[in-house]
């Protein structure tokens, strides 16, 4: 019971600090200091290179910063969705105009030429499947990138994506299955020695 | 490779990545963000009296220069309020400690966020990006003008960039007690009197994490402008500090400062007095001694005389407020026929005359309002002017007591004064305001 009433005071002070976000600047950061992780972390999982994430992340919080002032949503909720759905437009963007210089980077990427994530120093047997997986990602449309990205990756729920995607969920759900069908095949594709490796 | 979702999902909840964002990326993009964020505040909308004047004379859009230069105006008006804090209290040694630290730091930058309500409306707010050097320089700074003021040498310098346009301001008769005139440094020499061991009253407010630090509270309770301070429980220097403003009709304006950067090098040239070139010097002076009674009735007479005759309700920064609304729109009126006259879309460059009248009633204003404020308790300042009207005949209109009198002074709506002993005072009506 207990616990449950500080999950509704939480909640309640993520309301209050969304509203007051739109001109305090002290809530603003707050609402960052809560989220940037997540963002990072998303736009890590949807764009794999660490510097990339980092350049996009930055995207996301300038364009924050520049229309939360007009932002209509009242509940931490609401802000979450916006904030997801915005990176996941910059994320889109970033790949849509530099698919040619994300392709190098991902290959600098596989080569060992660049950090990316994944790659710890200490751990580096355990991190085969993450580039790999990712590859067959980085293959899917980037709505279906965004769907498995949110809903595996970030544990989102399928209610919230048809918020964050503008679907229902419903739909989504039958469009994951599909996801995850085509991405097995692209996944078996990519073992080495089969037809079509690496070639992201 | 994955035959379900539930194995898809334990497949990525397995996946060993590294999740670290390059080092300092975090702390760099918040500045970043809260930067932008200030720009885009300020490009909807500052309410300043400037910002709400630029509502009031919307659609005359070369008014541009004109607001600023009132804005700067009305900042060195404000800088005669300036020396009223008076401090009492009690110190206990961690509020010591972030005392110490404040004034072992020769330099801060910070941000000043002004907002707050009056006479029930909502200010919006008004941001600057500051910095101070110790002993005295201050500089100001937003998206249209720069401020820098010194006050061992008593002058304010205001730059236009986009007009090339130098205001400044000279500081006369300035009592010897008062040498500092800036924010940041009356807050240093008020904390410094704490130290010296001056009666003081400082509350604790218990700690809570500001910006993921860990963050210890301090309420200076007394004096004319309470003080907050949250420092970091470590370093002792403050994170957070907020002074407040209340005004008698309920209002507030509360001036925090924020983003402080304590301790950094800063290039002497920023608070340099020097008029850049290419830039028009417009220069003035301002007087900086002790209001006195003729200050206040010479502020009731210009307050009405904007105010169709009405005297002022209160006698507090309310009056200052309200008293920015006729001004801005006679200013905008005199800026319109000036651009009718001249047959020219964009107002013609004021003169330093104009700014000048421009300064001199918000200046009248403001030294009779500090006189008020100046006053001790002891005085016993009652005001009730409240709906009468400048030469109202007999009607007294406020009373108080001089120092050291044995009688009061008792102002009339004619604005004689005569002395009066106690017995024969007018009735105080229910409602005394300031």
């Amino acid at each position: 019971m207990n616990e449950t009433m500080a999950e509704t005071e939480t909640a309640l002070l993520g309301d209050d600090m969304v509203v007051r976000a739109r001109t305090d600047p002290q809530a603003l950061g707050s609402l960052y200091d809560r989220y940037y992780d997540k963002v990072f972390r998303y736009c890590l999982h949807r764009l794999f290179v660490t510097d990339v994430a980092a350049d996009v992340t930055s995207s996301v919080f300038m364009s924050v910063a520049t229309h939360i002032g007009r932002f209509e949503g009242t509940t931490e909720a609401d802000f979450r969705n916006w904030l997801y759905a915005i990176s996941t437009r910059q994320a889109d963007a970033w790949i849509r105009s530099t698919r040619r210089r994300g392709e190098l980077l991902k290959a600098a990427a596989m080569s060992g030429r660049l950090k990316v994530a994944g790659e710890s120093q200490s751990e580096p047997e355990h991190n085969a499947e993450w580039p790999e997986l990712h590859r067959a990602i980085a293959r899917l449309k980037p709505k279906h990138q965004a769907l498995i990205t949110l809903r595996f990756f970030e544990d989102v729920p399928y209610e919230q994506i048809a918020h964050i995607l503008h679907g229902k969920p419903a739909s989504l759900r039958v469009m994951t299955v599909r996801v995850l069908k085509k991405l097995r095949r692209l996944l078996g594709q990519s073992r080495p020695g089969r037809a079509g490796d690496a070639n992201v | 490779m994955f035959d379900s979702d539930e194995d898809f999902e334990r497949m990525t909840r397995n996946l060993k990545i590294d999740r670290e964002p390059p080092p300092g990326h975090r702390q760099e993009l918040r500045r970043q963000m809260l930067a932008a964020f200030a720009e885009a505040q300020a490009d909807q909308g500052d309410s300043s009296p400037a910002g709400r004047w630029r509502v009031r004379l919307k659609g005359i859009a070369t008014m541009r220069n004109w607001k600023i230069r009132v804005a700067a105006a009305v900042l060195v008006a404000g800088l005669i309020g300036a020396g009223v804090y008076c401090l009492t209290g009690t110190q206990s040694v961690a509020f010591a400690d972030v005392v110490r630290a404040i004034l072992d730091t020769s330099t801060v930058t910070y941000k000043v966020t002004a907002a707050g309500k009056i006479n029930g409306k909502e200010v919006p707010k008004q941001e600057f990006d500051a910095a101070y050097m110790a002993p005295d320089r201050e500089r100001l700074a937003s998206k249209e003008s720069i401020m820098v003021f010194d006050s061992a040498k008593g002058k304010y310098l205001t730059l236009l960039p986009k007009s090339k346009l130098a205001m400044i301001m000279t500081a006369t008769n300035k009592p010897k007690d008062i040498q500092s005139k800036n924010t940041f440094e009356e807050l240093r020499k008020r904390l410094e009197r704490i130290q010296s061991g001056q009666k003081e009253n400082v509350v604790s407010l218990g700690k809570k994490t500001i910006g993921g630090r860990a963050a210890v509270g301090y309420r200076l309770t007394e004096g004319v402008w309470p003080l907050t301070i949250w420092a970091d429980a470590e370093t002792k220097l403050p994170l957070v500090m907020d002074i407040e403003l209340k005004l008698s009709d309920g209002g507030d304006v509360t001036t925090s400062m924020t983003d402080f950067a304590w301790g950094v090098q800063l290039n002497k040239d920023l608070f340099s007095l020097e008029v850049p070139n290419g830039y028009t010097l417009q220069e003035s002076k301002i007087d900086m001694s002790n209001p006195t009674e003729k200050d206040l009735i010479e502020m009731l007479r210009t307050w009405s005389s904007y105010m169709d005759g009405a005297l002022p309700p209160k006698v507090d920064m309310s009056a200052y407020f309200d008293f920015m609304k006729p001004l801005g729109k006679a200013m905008g009126e005199s800026m319109a026929k000036k651009m009718v006259k001249s047959g020219k879309v964009k107002a013609p460059e004021p003169t330093s005359q104009e700014v000048a009248a421009i300064q001199e009633p918000i200046v009248k204003v403001m030294r009779g309002i500090k006189f008020v404020m100046n006053l001790a308790p002891a005085c016993d300042w009652q005001y009730v002017g409240k709906g009468v009207k400048l030469n109202a005949a007999d009607t007294s209109i406020a009373w108080y007591r001089p120092e050291k009198s044995e009688t009061y002074r008792v102002i009339y709506a004619d604005l004689t004064v005569k002395d009066m002993p106690l017995d024969q005072l007018p009735k105080k009506p229910q409602e005394q305001t300031r």
